[in-house]
């Protein structure tokens, strides 16, 4: 069974956030980037179900700029057999036309399965992953925390977190999960998995040869900061805390 | 314009942010249409048409609709689609689910996690985990296409009721897919509010993990009639579950009351809690992040001083 996970570089969140002087993107000069955390997770999943026999090969693919390499590269070395990177300089890509291109990807590459993160925390969109379900007439399960699966399977079964509790799914395969926090806790690339990732194979191709349209629907108008709380009071002790507490409770 | 509003709601009770929402779709204008979709949910329907600025309530009631399934209230959707422009949802699990879907199979324009409303065509909303706020406008050479919005509730007022309520028509909700099958689904072992709809929060830290446990976070909520939060440390320390996370990459809450205990103030869980009203921190470590951002805050071990705080409560309220 194939397995397809979607992954996307975004800047070190630990780093403050700088705005640029024209009010119209972020500045992430000497800012460090990672593999988005719940990709990772997506791809933590997928390298375990080939290690356990029940995936045959764990394919990446990225829609992004040249410099995406180094984190595909990250994520060969953290397991996966194969890399894509559908290559853009396109500014303000938006999560439609990037599921359009993974539509594509998964035609030519007929995975089984989509595993993705839940939602990037740069852009923070939350789409990507059922769009592409949408788009491919799959079925979908967002938000994983546990997934069940055996190579012969027709059907996978989906642990899902909903607002009042879990709820569980099970969705004929081929299918699109996207994962949340508690699935599992990713490893980290060890010296010679990095050394041997150099080796595996890493494809490039031209979105522009997808054919599929990359032009933004929404125009920036400006970047700004959140407007900021007013100044605090640093209390004396318990009681003092208690009484303050004691006024706001009173005033619900 | 024309705007379909896709009302969510659990064991026959309308989501408690269903006002603030239909706030967000009266300030882009134009007819509203909700959609009440699942089984045996008239009372739904009864509670949505009171609210101020409902032109019309659709009533989609089917065994197909009662799991709230994506690939079955999508193809429901599809069906009423070309009668409107607007689709909106509310951005929690019910609806990031199924707009992005519906989105894609409309090949609409979309926006989530809108947060404020400047005009038809003009939005707000966060990235970076909150830490930067964008406007959006769509381009003109784009407002042929429908547009799916998500809005998060929080960052709206509520509508008030009506007093003639909207006409509820019933309509055939049936929309089966063999893409997917729901099997079962548990509550939290809770009795206390949910998150996003409590007045009082209560949220352990990093600094729970010396407990190894939630208790003295469950029973403060337990006191106050807080819901209990969670950074994103102590869900990855297994202290609380994935739902319970506050922040960037958890859940944004708007509580009047937060009362953060043992948490350092990290980037992405502040993010979460920026609307809370009023924001209590205890952490000891004076140096910590959320110091800086609580209206009130104490510098002292959560362990003594919580307990201490709960008992001093207690005295005053019986005062």
């Amino acid at each position: 069974m194939k397995i397809l996970v979607p992954l996307k570089q975004v800047p070190d969140p630990a780093a403050p956030l700088r705005i640029q002087g024209d009010g119209l993107g972020i500045d992430l000069q000497g800012v460090g980037t990672l593999l988005n955390p719940f990709d990772a997770i997506a791809l933590e999943a997928a390298v375990r179900l080939r290690e356990a026999g029940i995936s045959t090969e764990v394919v990446v693919v990225s829609v992004g700029p040249e410099s995406w390499l180094d984190t595909l590269r990250t994520a060969l070395a953290l397991g996966a057999d194969r890399a894509l990177l559908v290559e853009t300089n396109a500014p303000l890509l938006e999560p439609l036309p990037i599921a359009n291109c993974l539509k594509k990807i998964c035609t030519l590459e007929q995975p089984r399965l989509v595993l993705a993160g839940r939602q990037s925390i740069d852009s923070d969109h939350i789409q990507t992953g059922p769009m592409l379900a949408a788009l491919l007439g799959w079925g979908q399960a967002t938000f994983a925390n546990h997934i069940e699966l055996s190579s012969s399977a027709l059907e996978i079964i989906v642990t899902r977190d909903i607002e009042e509790g879990w709820e569980r799914v099970a969705l004929r395969l081929p299918a699109v999960i996207t994962v949340d926090l508690r699935l599992n806790e990713p490893r980290y690339a060890s010296l010679p998995n990095i050394l041997q990732a150099r080796k595996k194979p890493l494809q490039r191709l031209l979105a522009a040869d997808l054919g599929v349209d990359l032009t933004p629907r929404w125009e920036m108008i400006n970047i700004t900061a959140p407007p900021c709380r007013p100044p605090g009071l640093r209390v004396k002790n318990g009681q003092e805390l208690a009484q303050r507490l004691a006024e706001k409770l009173a005033a619900i | 314009m024309n705007i379909l509003l896709l009302a969510e709601h659990r064991q026959n009770r309308l989501a408690a942010h269903f006002p603030r929402l239909l706030t967000a779709a009266r300030q882009i204008g134009g007819p509203i249409t909700v959609l009440v979709a699942g089984e045996a949910c008239l009372e739904v329907a009864y509670a949505a048409a009171q609210f101020s600025g409902v032109t019309e309530l659709l009533l989609a009631e089917h065994a197909s609709q009662k799991e709230g399934v994506a690939e079955n209230l999508c193809a429901l959707l599809l069906r009423l689609a070309p009668e409107f422009t607007h689709f909106i949802a509310p951005a929690t699990p019910f609806g990031r689910h199924i707009l992005p879907r519906l989105a894609a199979s409309l090949q609409a324009t979309t926006l989530t996690e809108i947060i404020g409303v400047i005009d038809a065509t003009t939005f707000i909303r966060p990235i970076h985990a909150g830490n930067a706020h964008c406007t959006l406008r769509l381009r003109p050479a784009f407002t042929a296409h429908p547009l799916c919005l998500t809005v998060r509730p929080t960052s709206f007022a509520p509508t008030p009721t009506q007093t003639q309520p909207a006409p509820i028509q019933k309509i055939d909700g049936k929309a089966e897919s063999d893409l997917s099958r729901w099997i079962d689904q548990a509550p939290r072992q809770e009795e206390r509010p949910h998150l996003n709809s409590a007045q009082v929060v209560i949220a352990g830290g990093g600094g729970m993990e010396k407990a190894g446990n939630f208790d003295l976070i469950t029973e403060a909520a337990h006191r106050l009639g807080a819901a209990v939060g969670a950074t994103r440390t102590a869900v990855d320390a297994g202290l609380a579950a994935s739902t319970q996370q506050i922040g960037q990459t958890g859940q944004i809450i708007a509580p009047k009351i937060y009362i953060a205990a043992g948490i350092s103030g990290a980037i992405q869980h502040l993010a979460g809690i920026k609307d809370a009203k009023t924001i209590f921190a205890i952490n000891n470590d004076p140096h910590a992040p959320i110091h800086t951002i609580a209206d009130f805050s104490l510098t002292a071990d959560l362990f003594t001083a919580l307990p201490e705080i709960l008992q001093e409560l207690d005295r005053l309220q019986k005062e």
